[in-house]
């Protein structure tokens, strides 16, 4: 894992279960679709809570290569590092979109297999990191 | 029902316009398409205008005349003002109404935009990590089709070669030099594996059209372009757009698809029939989906299209014969509006340099977040 163990994570957006990252998606009651991020506030009891699997291939990819503005909270400047974006196919029926590490972005090809991780991306005012999602191509995975 | 033709035109150059605010230019827009008309303010019934950062539409009845006429502002992302001249249009065609004027102007801040993941309905995080960017969305969306679709980079740059070329040509366009493929190419990465030449810019401008039934043109004694096809549409759960956290893996036809259907249909005109073509060009690789989704092409066949230029002047269907927002840079507001005040010159054989010759069926679609597209089909009346 690429996050200290006192990162804070940004939402609750996945559980770390026998040493996989498993993103959570909604399953919609009504018709079985799939989505992600689990809906929040009302919607939320139209769907349950599924466990996406950890690994999937590339879908397609970009490179961030300038400094996002707000809201974007991760380093600008002198500190911003170009970052990969990536959909990545997480079973059968979604597509996610999320950040790749590591940085400066790996060499990508669609259809290469994928792992989900834990990356720290920015800290707060404290100092503290910030802990989201990301992927990474499966090689680089020790 | 009614026939709708687009009697007046006008236009603000796009670019920087210092020392004017968007409304400035929007009132200056307004001002040129009366002109071209022929027609006083007070002589509209009604305006439909929109804007993303130069405030409120309706804000130019006290510069022109507050006639009391009924005014709406419209706001629909990229698609504003294609949805503006499909508001002015629906209301002619209902036989409601007879006279009125379309208006669409914007000033943006330089650089990218950065929208707020709340009015998309979606979750702070998402523009908190970096992911809420149309830059990187175009990226992601054209490298798929490259890898499905065997387009390569080059192809790519050939669009905006082209785009830049016939901006040369055309008062209204902001990037009037040429520039070579090879720098192109080369230029700066932004968003892989689109190069800073491959993106059009935020930017201003404005540009206003007047719409009148059959019979208030006859009895003005006007003339003008009549709109064949018009069409709106929104995506359906498995296409790809912009702002998704998550697509499906059974995909779905675009907005764009869609739109075109409705328009030819509405038209009983297929895409063999049209003569030149406004495409949403926001990159290079939105005009190179845009010609498939539009019927043009199959996909993979743009790579040759561009290489025999059949879609630079003189070939067998110009695309975005003003430059296109590569060349204009995407003031929000007008940039749906400019591509049909582009068609309406051609039509009205008034493009000087860059007139497509012949040309008689004049097609535009414009594509916005978070997943709309309006075409609109038009003829020119000899």
């Amino acid at each position: 894992m690429s996050s200290p163990m006192d990162a804070t994570p940004i939402a609750d957006l996945y559980r770390c279960i026998a040493g996989e990252v498993r993103l959570v998606a909604g399953r919609r009651l009504e018709d079985g679709v799939l989505v992600f991020p689990m809906p929040e506030g009302p919607e939320e009891a139209k769907h349950d809570l599924v466990l996406l699997p950890a690994t999937g291939t590339l879908w397609s990819w970009t490179v961030q290569r300038f400094a996002p503005k707000l809201p974007y909270d991760g380093p600008t400047g002198d500190h911003f590092r170009p970052y990969a974006v990536a959909y990545v196919q997480l079973g059968d029926n979604l597509i996610i979109e999320g950040r790749v590490t590591p940085t400066p972005p790996p060499s990508l090809t669609i259809g290469q297999p994928m792992r989900v991780v834990r990356e720290s991306y920015a800290t707060d005012a404290q100092g503290q990191p910030i802990e989201t999602y990301a992927f990474t191509p499966m090689e680089t995975q020790s | 029902m009614t026939a709708v033709h687009i009697v007046g035109s006008g236009i603000h150059q796009f670019g920087r316009s210092e020392g004017m605010s968007a409304l400035d230019q929007g009132v200056s827009a307004c001002r040129k398409a009366l002109a071209d008309a022929g027609l006083d303010w007070s002589a509209l019934q009604f305006g439909f205008g929109g804007s993303r950062d130069g405030g409120n539409a309706d804000a130019v009845m006290p510069r022109l005349g507050l006639t009391g006429a009924q005014f709406i502002n419209v706001a629909n992302g990229c698609a504003t003002g294609g949805s503006a001249l499909l508001s002015a249009y629906w209301a002619i065609k209902s036989g409601e109404l007879d006279l009125g004027i379309v208006v669409g102007f914007d000033k943006h801040a330089r650089g990218s935009f950065n929208p707020d993941p709340k009015r998309w309905g979606l979750p702070a995080w998402y523009g908190r990590t970096g992911l809420m960017l149309t830059t990187q969305f175009f990226g992601l969306k054209i490298q798929r089709y490259m890898a499905l679709h065997g387009i390569d980079a080059t192809t790519l740059g050939r669009v905006a070669e082209k785009a830049f070329r016939n901006g040369v040509l055309t008062d209204h366009a902001w990037r009037r030099q040429e520039v070579p493929l090879e720098t192109i190419l080369g230029s700066e990465m932004v968003s892989d594996p689109l190069t800073k030449f491959m993106f059009c810019a935020p930017s201003e401008g404005a540009a206003a059209l007047i719409l009148a039934s059959d019979r208030k043109m006859r009895e003005l004694g006007l003339s003008g372009p009549v709109v064949r096809g018009a069409a709106v549409r929104t995506r359906l759960p498995g296409s790809f757009e912009v702002f998704s956290p998550s697509l499906q893996v059974a995909q779905d036809p675009s907005p764009t698809v869609l739109a075109s259907r409705a328009a030819y249909e509405m038209a009983s005109l297929g895409p063999e029939d049209v003569d030149l073509a406004q495409l949403q060009d926001t990159d290079c690789g939105a005009e190179i989906m845009h010609m498939a989704e539009n019927g043009f092409c199959a996909d993979g066949d743009q790579a040759a299209w561009l290489v025999d230029g059949q879609t630079a002047l003189g070939g067998a269907l110009p695309i975005n014969t003003d430059g296109g927002c590569l060349a204009c840079g995407e003031p929000i507001g007008a940039s749906g509006l400019r591509q049909i005040f582009e068609n309406v010159q051609q039509l009205r054989g008034r493009a000087g340099r860059r007139q497509v010759a012949d040309a008689r069926i004049a097609y535009s679609q414009v594509y916005g977040a978070p997943g709309l597209s309006a075409v609109v089909i038009l003829e020119g009346q000899s």
